[in-house]
């Protein structure tokens, strides 16, 4: 069981990955609507795993993962893409993340991904 | 390392075959970025495939190529006539190190002299190649310490490319990758199957390596090579991808030809049951040898199927040859080929090549006259040369064709006197076809003078009995000053074909029907001897009439006076009969070539079974010793 923090500016996806990752056992300790609030609950809830989307107003996703990895080298993020967002996967693997899940979600990718970090 | 080198040889020759058609675009049309970049990458996958094989000479010489038209490619480097031929140069030394690594494990060729000659190109045009060195570097690649690494994602896997990348940085903190399959172009853009493979130099084991991919999710099988033949299994690993790409398995021809000998044997204990069946009058048996009949017969057009070739593989290596000869002679030459996918049996198409060559180099050589000349009688400057398949009904037509000054029947005529192939007389009597027709009597060539193109020693008569002996016909039309037209009916299949089975003293021998023109029965009055021969008429025509068993070395035991069955064939051009002591029938066979010893016996092509289980032997009407007339 892990404690994760899901960051996504759309409540649609927040609901969608809490549905899956709760009915599997996994606790969200916390949601963030962007970057700045991701990185501000990861600070305070210290969670397993953050969930963090790469397209978000104010601090996006991959600006974030910066400033978390700047403050927990040892953080444990995985990437929120959709279809085509290749390049910023990457740059965002680059600033630290560990692993990507796609949009739409597929359970047992998002469950693959998430349990093979904890 | 053995295996691989099939693969290779076969993986370099359709490399090959690219950069030559690549080449010869890019002369028609050397702005082509698109044809650049193609025998760009030819160049590039061949020179990683000879490296990791150790070749060093194919691999020197790629590697010119390459930094060649790189320069070419980043505008550095204008293409010239002068590095068409070059390059060309360069590819037929890659041909013929394939050529001497099917028979031997030598390259046995020469690779600085046109490596300089390649790389004067771009030290004229470069200050140096600066990573030149650098990739040297990988050419001389020690093969220990790498590891092959393939890796298979996930069916549903959707951002692929970035799970390249994660692999990518997991196996870089192990070590150097030093190629991957497909290229890093092809996986960063995603545009591959589902697999892909690392080549990793590294000295972490198996375990650190799995350790580190187990960290990439989305991965379903990942599999580890290690050792000397890693590097090498490039070429297999490649094989991999394409079957499941393509989903095609590559079979080799031996065992094509097995099944095909299987299926043979299968069509033959057929007509044995059928024999039984008529026997005994077996009713029961009629539905299931019906059906039995029906699936073998669908078994043998898979399998035949299965054994068809594209003719362009054939094909393919023309262009290059038309231009090198039109250059050399001093001609202007637009070269056409068209019907490339028609499909030919494998057997049938390694036959054709070396007649196909022939009836070209006679085009550009005898057909297609010099610029000047086409200009004075009113023709484009530029010759045209068409090399066409198609199919019709059971054969495939192969026509070569130009619009060269044609096949003047008088000069054959008078060439042929002067050879003595025909006498002066013969030569007042004879028909334009018929004149025409000289041009395949062994011995003949027109050539006034012997050019390095045509006047080999190989006359057409040549080309003509190997269309035959595969079962064949020629046809030729020319008009003077027009062009001349040459058409090759070819069988699609040698395997089996369908014969007529005749008797003669005592045993069956089987004629191929598409040799025979018409069965006659003549009667012992209708045979009248001339010089010494015996002849018939036939509409008008006379034939000359042979034993079948005097021909074949064995004494006729038939008494000549009877009424006897005559099978008109065909035979260099002319018709001859052939008496036979009777006519069993038209049958299915299935052709067994004559091995080792036998293999030159003359006048037989082969042996079948036939139904009863005895063993007939096949005559080949071409080799099949007539005596002059």
């Amino acid at each position: 069981m892990a404690k994760v923090l899901i960051v996504d500016d759309a409540a649609f996806m927040r609901m969608m990955l809490k549905n899956i990752l709760g009915k599997n056992g996994h606790q969200i300790v916390g949601e963030a609507q962007n970057g700045a609030e991701g990185v501000k609950k990861y600070t305070e809830l210290k969670p397993d795993v953050v969930t963090m989307d790469i397209i978000m107003p104010e601090v996006n996703g991959i600006e974030a993962v910066r400033q978390i990895m700047a403050i927990d080298p040892e953080a444990k993020i995985v990437m929120v893409s959709a279809l085509g967002q290749e390049a910023m996967v990457k740059e965002a693997l680059d600033a630290g993340a560990r692993d990507f899940i796609v949009k739409p979600f597929k359970e047992n990718k998002v469950l693959e991904v998430i349990e093979k970090l904890c | 390392m053995e295996n691989y080198k099939d693969v290779f040889i076969s993986e370099s020759m359709e490399h090959i075959n690219s950069l030559t058609q690549g080449l010869l675009e890019l002369e028609k049309n050397p702005g082509n970025k698109e044809v650049i970049t193609e025998i760009f990458r030819a160049a590039h996958t061949l020179k990683g495939m000879s490296a990791t094989m150790g070749y060093e000479g194919m691999a020197q010489i790629t590697h010119d190529m390459e930094n060649l038209l790189d320069a070419v490619r980043n505008g550095e480097l204008e293409i010239s006539s002068e590095v068409i031929d070059v390059l060309f140069e360069a590819v037929d030394i890659l041909e013929s190190a394939l050529d001497s690594l099917s028979e031997s494990d030598e390259e046995n060729i020469d690779a600085q002299e046109v490596s300089q000659k390649l790389s004067k190109f771009t030290q004229i045009k470069r200050k140096g190649d600066k990573d030149a060195a650098g990739r040297k570097v990988e050419v001389s690649l020690p093969e220990e310490g790498i590891k092959r690494i393939d890796i298979q994602l996930d069916e549903d896997c959707t951002l692929k490319s970035v799970r390249v990348y994660m692999a990518f940085r997991e196996l870089r903190e192990l070590g150097e990758i030093v190629k991957c399959i497909p290229d890093e172009e092809k996986l960063e853009d995603g545009n591959f199957d589902r697999s892909f493979s690392i080549f990793l130099k590294t000295n972490a084991s198996e375990e650190e390596i799995r350790a580190r991919l187990k960290k990439v999710s989305e991965v379903s099988r990942v599999e580890i090579y290690s050792g000397e033949a890693s590097p090498a299994k490039e070429g297999k690993a490649k094989k991999v991808g394409d079957i499941k790409s393509v989903q095609t398995v590559r079979v080799s021809i031996e065992r094509l030809d097995s099944l095909m000998n299987l299926v043979g044997e299968l069509v033959i204990s057929k007509s044995r049951l059928f024999q039984i069946k008529n026997k005994y009058a077996i009713d029961e048996l009629n539905e299931t040898l019906a059906y039995i009949d029906k699936l073998t017969t669908s078994l043998q057009e898979e399998v035949q199927e299965m054994r068809m070739v594209e003719v362009r593989y054939v094909f393919d290596r023309f262009p290059r040859m038309v231009r090198d000869l039109a250059k050399k002679e001093g001609k202007l030459v637009e070269f056409v080929i068209e019907g490339k996918d028609i499909e030919l049996d494998r057997t049938v198409l390694d036959e054709i090549g070396d007649p196909l060559v022939h009836l070209l180099r006679n085009c550009i050589d005898h057909g297609i006259e010099a610029p000047e000349e086409r200009v004075r009688k009113g023709k484009d400057e530029k010759g045209r040369i068409l090399l066409k398949a198609r199919r019709v009904k059971d054969h495939v037509e192969i026509i070569v064709e130009d619009d060269g000054r044609g096949i003047d029947p008088e000069k054959i005529k008078r060439i042929a006197v002067e050879k003595g192939l025909i006498s002066e007389s013969e030569a007042a009597k004879m028909s334009d076809d018929e004149a025409k027709m000289l041009i395949f009597t062994p011995g003949f060539s027109s050539a006034d003078k012997v050019t390095d193109i045509s006047g080999r020693g190989v006359g057409l008569d040549v080309v003509r009995n190997k269309i035959l002996s595969l079962g064949g016909t020629v046809e030729l039309e020319s008009e003077v000053d027009k062009g001349t037209r040459f058409v090759l009916k070819l069988p699609l299949t040698l395997a089996i074909t369908k014969a007529l089975l005749i008797s003669a003293g005592g045993k069956i021998y089987a004629i191929p029907l598409n040799n025979v023109n018409e069965i006659l029965n003549v009667k012992a009055e209708d045979i009248s001897t001339v010089m010494g021969q015996e002849v018939i008429q036939l509409r008008g025509r006379i034939l000359p009439v042979y034993d079948l068993l005097s021909l074949l070395g064995k004494s006729s035991g038939t008494n000549s006076k009877h009424n006897r069955p005559v099978v008109i064939v065909e035979k260099g051009g002319n018709l001859i009969g052939l008496a036979v002591d009777g006519l069993i029938g038209q049958q299915e066979i299935v052709i067994k070539s004559l091995d080792g010893k036998l293999r030159d016996v003359r006048g037989f092509a082969g042996s079948t079974i036939l139904g009863d289980g005895r063993v007939s032997l096949i005559l080949d009407i071409a080799s099949l010793g007539v005596g002059e007339w």
